[in-house]
């Protein structure tokens, strides 16, 4: 049964947990240890599943725990901190917007923002809605709501700002 | 940009993230689980030898100052297994598969104990095992008059002492308090 589970979610959940991964923590080899320590988590709660939530929002709750936890750990490597607009450095070669540097300046954004912040806007990137990014956060809808409008606010004032440029 | 195009946009990136294998995480976890057991039996196997050792000495001694001091070791061993267990209890509050913001305050506050009990070490470790050695080594200086043996012990336990002070204390609470900090300031 944990086996059964367990490649159930390493073949529903991997590109995901990866994303999730590579998004608390930009340095290859780190976010692959991180990924590692998630999937080894993931294995070692597996006897403690109980079917009050679903096995999604279970496994995603271990991955964002454990990522704020490295994050944590990591803090004094990482010192990435979100004021404002004008701390955002986001380069790119080309004047035209492509999906490629789009998706550069979206993961440069959410490396700047806290780790609670972040996980908010990468459950809604990965198309969750707010019931379950609360369930998974032990945020309220509203605040949710806020957080991810606030965050869209930012993306799409860079997007434009670059376009000006 | 909507929301659809966002999200479609972020599905498609690819991680540099290659793949695992399962089998592997699978091993690492049962290693990574036999080497806290291993590591916690030795802890306390260790102070059941000191203990044990101790108490003989202290029966088998016909001074009186020897005898507390070897009972005072052994109950000083007996305290710090007391610790180390409640120490390994507060490694094991945060629950990984709760929410969000339940996970942080469990973790924070189990953080805070490890912070009180590694602050605290000269307390429940250091004071009360030093206390019973350094009578041991004084009176053995003492009855054997030899000067150099008996100081270099005494100074040799003092190190000891401050080195497991500085590490717990110093070192292993700015590691801890670090992490804290990090979190609070969430």
């Amino acid at each position: 049964m944990r086996e059964e589970r367990f490649n159930q979610i390493n073949n529903e959940f991997s590109k995901a947990l990866k994303r999730i991964c590579a998004s608390y923590e930009h340095n290859e080899q780190k976010s692959l240890e991180l990924y590692q320590d998630v999937m080894m988590a993931i294995w070692q709660s597996l006897p403690n599943f109980k079917d009050e939530s679903t096995l999604k929002t279970w496994v995603y709750r271990i991955a964002y725990n454990k990522s704020i936890t490295h994050v944590s750990k990591e803090a004094k490597s990482n010192k990435l901190e979100f004021n404002s607009l004008e701390d955002l450095e986001v380069s790119v070669e080309s004047n035209q917007v492509e999906n490629q540097d789009q998706l550069k300046v979206i993961q440069g954004i959410l490396m700047k923002l806290d780790p609670i912040d972040r996980e908010v806007f990468v459950l809604y990137l990965e198309g969750e809605k707010q019931s379950d990014i609360s369930s998974i956060t032990g945020l309220s809808e509203s605040n949710i709501s806020t957080k991810v409008s606030r965050i869209k606010k930012i993306i799409s004032s860079v997007f434009r700002r670059m376009d000006n440029e | 940009m909507n929301d659809e195009k966002l999200i479609n946009l972020w599905k498609q990136s690819e991680t540099t993230i290659g793949d695992v294998d399962m089998e592997a995480i699978k091993l690492k976890s049962v290693k990574f689980e036999k080497t806290i057991k291993w590591r916690n039996l030795r802890e306390y196997a260790a102070a059941i030898f000191v203990m044990v050792m101790f108490i003989r000495s202290g029966l088998e001694t016909e001074s009186t100052v020897r005898m507390i001091a070897n009972f005072e070791i052994a109950l000083s061993a007996l305290v710090i297994c007391f610790f180390l267990y409640f120490k390994g209890k507060s490694e094991k509050v945060s629950d990984l598969a709760a929410d969000s913001q339940k996970y942080l305050r469990a973790h924070k506050e189990a953080l805070k104990k490890q912070i009180k009990l590694l602050g605290s070490v000269r307390y429940w470790y250091v004071f009360p095992l030093m206390a019973g050695m350094l009578v041991l080594n004084i009176e053995s200086w003492m009855s054997s008059g030899n000067i150099y043996v008996g100081l270099g012990s005494v100074i040799f336990s003092i190190a000891l002492g401050i080195g497991i002070i500085y590490l717990n204390e110093y070192y292993g609470v700015r590691k801890l308090q670090e992490e804290l900090d990090s979190l609070e300031s969430k």
